[in-house]
């Protein structure tokens, strides 16, 4: 009898001796649970047809980069960085402007639609509206990057400590106070984050050369396409160059030497034609079963009843044929880009630190990481698509490797700042019990960061052709059916606003778990 | 010469309990506790043990834990413990250290600085049980004279005085140590 007690005690303890999954496990788990359903939806498969040729072509191009056009060479490099300083510069203006009047609902309302739609489709949607410009390619820039640096800044200010701003209160005017109780604080924040921001607009800049603008990316693409692979190389190496020498060519000294160049070299009025800007509000955009129909004066009750019966049919046939695949389509790529984004950043990540890699192996991973983050989506999926065939996979892979590169430089820097006991273990154990353990929330507020990010990157990989709403809104314009384009746009916008406010969410609960 | 010099001296022997503990705050006391193996053994098993508690790692963690006083906090976060508990966490962590026959010395700087003098002692004595040598750098005179064979006085970086704790009075002591 005492014997069966003693069993039952056992029992008893290794039962309750689960320790509570910790908020960040959870939330990871819960994830990959999602991105594995999604796994049946995928199409994933690999189609090995014989990419040892081409891929042979394509290696052979990277240790022989050239360009016949070194004018031509030049005019991309120095349009691609006006683009960026430009369009980030703009943006700044406005974001601060938007940030400072933020808590006022409708301008958060607005700033998260505009910053929802990807660049690519505003540039083709101001491409339509005024025609192929520069000027179409810097406001692709400026809109949606005003809506992000409204957010940031806004956030970053809210950090600040209130302590200055309390004590010159009843002292100071609300400008002064703002100036030098809140901005004063978070300026070198700002001025990081701004930086940084400009990386991110040299690789917009590039990719709206797809579109027809003639960035680095435009002649990129026509090098590409044309197995031109020696010139892609070079091309390529310029843009990593660009941003890997940022620091040098952008910074306290010269960012306003550089903006002032910029605008005043910058083609404003190049290529604009608003001949079609009334035309296109009026009717390109009304949907096409609207066209031509006389409302004439009738009352708002009876051209309901006469806009019903049109629109229906037209809705439900882009609902089924386009919406719904494409909603589907990007939803699935975007949980399987996130999950396969954690296993790269777990794989990226050791090798940058110098814990694991040591103070002179490091900058190989560095390195490595350096390039990842660099190169656009877009290259990396094309390179990938060589080697496996056309199919979701490639698009998997260069997202999870380009923001596992983001998100493990990120990290990078604040594993290296930990400060560890003497005894601590060593590597895998290193990594698993002292490392992880540490920066799991921090890595967790970047990886849900990056989720919003991922979906509205899956929208250039549809110009690949994988069917994400980017493709269905790529042929929409390709097309001219502007009306089916911009209903697709929003649909796509409405998508990332919901997971913008998901992962906002879980990163709130996580933030005050934290706390 | 400071604690982490001493200990860099012979690491395989040594079981340290540093002033800032050195403890993961996110992870439960059970494993913070269990850490202090980990040196042992296969890293699949700890990788194991991280995912899901083993019941041998578990009792035999909750078994020292119980000596220290926090086997009812083993399933909780580090960072929701009070800094007496954590101390007695990272104590527990050097206990289990001593298992193993090559750790047989315990440096520890000001190891139960925040728990009150009559635990503090009674945490004094179950590493001395552990270990075969203890030191420890303490600011508290009581402890130091009632608990160590020699105390050892050091002021601004040099010796003051080196005695068997016998030889001392409190007065002594308050040379170096300021009042609490």
């Amino acid at each position: 009898m005492p014997r069966l007690q003693k069993q039952e005690g056992v029992l008893c303890r290794s039962f309750f001796r689960k320790i509570p999954l910790s908020l960040p496990t959870k939330t990871t788990l819960m994830l990959v649970g999602v991105s594995i359903v999604c796994l049946f939806y995928a199409d994933v498969e690999v189609a090995m047809t014989s990419p040892w040729s081409e891929l042979q072509r394509l290696m052979l191009g990277a240790l022989t980069p050239s360009y016949p056009s070194m004018s031509e060479l030049f005019q991309a490099v120095v349009l691609t960085v006006q683009f960026a300083v430009v369009g980030v510069m703009v943006g700044v203006l406005f974001g601060f402007g938007f940030a400072c009047v933020y808590q006022w609902a409708p301008v958060r309302w607005f700033c998260a639609l505009i910053r929802a739609i990807h660049e690519l489709f505003w540039a083709l949607l101001l491409i339509a509206v005024i025609g192929v410009s520069p000027l179409a390619g810097l406001l692709a820039i400026a809109i949606p990057y005003s809506g992000i640096f409204a957010k940031v800044f806004y956030e970053m200010l809210l950090q600040a400590n209130p302590d200055p701003d309390w004590v010159l209160k009843e002292k100071a005017g609300v400008i002064s106070r703002f100036v030098y109780g809140r901005l004063a604080q978070m300026a070198p924040r700002m001025a990081r984050y701004i930086r940084y921001r400009l990386e991110c607009a040299l690789r917009s800049s590039a990719v709206l050369g797809f579109v027809g603008l003639p960035t680095l990316g435009y002649h990129l693409e026509s090098a590409v396409k044309e197995g031109h692979y020696s010139e892609a190389w070079l091309l390529m190496y310029v843009l990593l160059a660009l941003i890997g020498s940022k620091k040098w060519w952008f910074n306290r000294r010269t960012w306003l030497g550089l903006t002032v160049l910029a605008c005043v070299f910058f083609p404003f009025s190049d290529g604009v034609s608003l001949q079609n800007l009334g035309q296109f509000f009026t009717e390109e955009l009304v949907p096409s079963p609207l066209r031509g129909v006389d409302f004439g004066n009738d009352s708002f009750q009876s051209m309901l009843s006469l806009l019903a019966p049109l629109l229906l049919p037209w809705f439900q046939m882009l609902w089924f044929n386009e919406i719904l695949p494409g909603v589907i389509n990007t939803l699935v790529l975007t949980m399987l880009a996130l999950v396969a984004t954690w296993v790269c950043v777990l794989v990226l990540l050791p090798p940058q630190s110098m814990w694991f890699a040591g103070k002179n192996l490091r900058f190989v991973g560095q390195g490595v990481a350096l390039v990842v983050r660099s190169l656009p989506e877009i290259v990396l999926a094309f390179i990938v698509m060589l080697l496996v065939g056309p199919s979701m996979l490639p698009a998997i892979v260069a997202l999870a490797v380009h923001n596992g590169g983001v998100i493990s430089h990120l990290l990078q820097h604040q594993i290296d700042e930990l400060r560890l006991r003497e005894d601590h273990p060593k590597g895998l154990l290193l990594f698993c019990y002292e490392i992880m353990p540490r920066i799991s929330t921090q890595f967790m507020s970047f990886w849900l960061y990056r989720w919003e990010v991922i979906m509205r990157e899956t929208a250039i990989l549809g110009l690949l052709g994988i069917p994400t709403l980017g493709f269905y809104i790529d042929s929409a314009f390709e097309d001219i059916r502007y009306d089916r384009a911009l209903l697709l746009i929003l649909t796509a916008a409405a998508l990332n606003l919901f997971i913008e406010a998901l992962s906002g969410r879980l990163q709130k609960k996580l933030y005050n778990k934290h706390r | 010469m400071c604690i982490r010099d001493i200990y860099k001296l012979s690491p395989k022997a040594i079981a340290l309990c540093p002033q800032s503990l050195g403890l993961v705050p996110t992870l439960s006391a059970f494993h913070n506790i269990y850490m202090g193996q980990l040196h042992q053994r296969t890293p699949f098993r700890h990788l194991l043990n991280l995912c899901w508690p083993q019941t041998s790692a578990w009792n035999n963690v909750s078994s020292i834990a119980k000596h220290v006083g926090v086997q009812e906090l083993l399933r909780q976060p580090v960072s929701s413990l009070s800094g007496g508990q954590q101390q007695r966490v990272a104590l527990a962590r050097c206990l289990l250290q001593a298992q193993s026959k090559a750790v047989s010395t315990f440096i520890g700087d000001e190891p139960v600085s925040s728990v009150d003098q009559k635990h503090g002692g009674l945490l004094l004595e179950q590493l001395k049980e552990q270990f075969s040598t203890v030191i420890v750098a303490i600011h508290d005179r009581q402890l130091a004279l009632q608990h160590f064979d020699r105390v050892i006085g050091i002021q601004r970086g040099s010796v003051v005085f080196d005695e068997l704790s016998g030889n001392l009075t409190l007065q002594d002591l308050s040379a170096v140590c300021r009042e609490q």
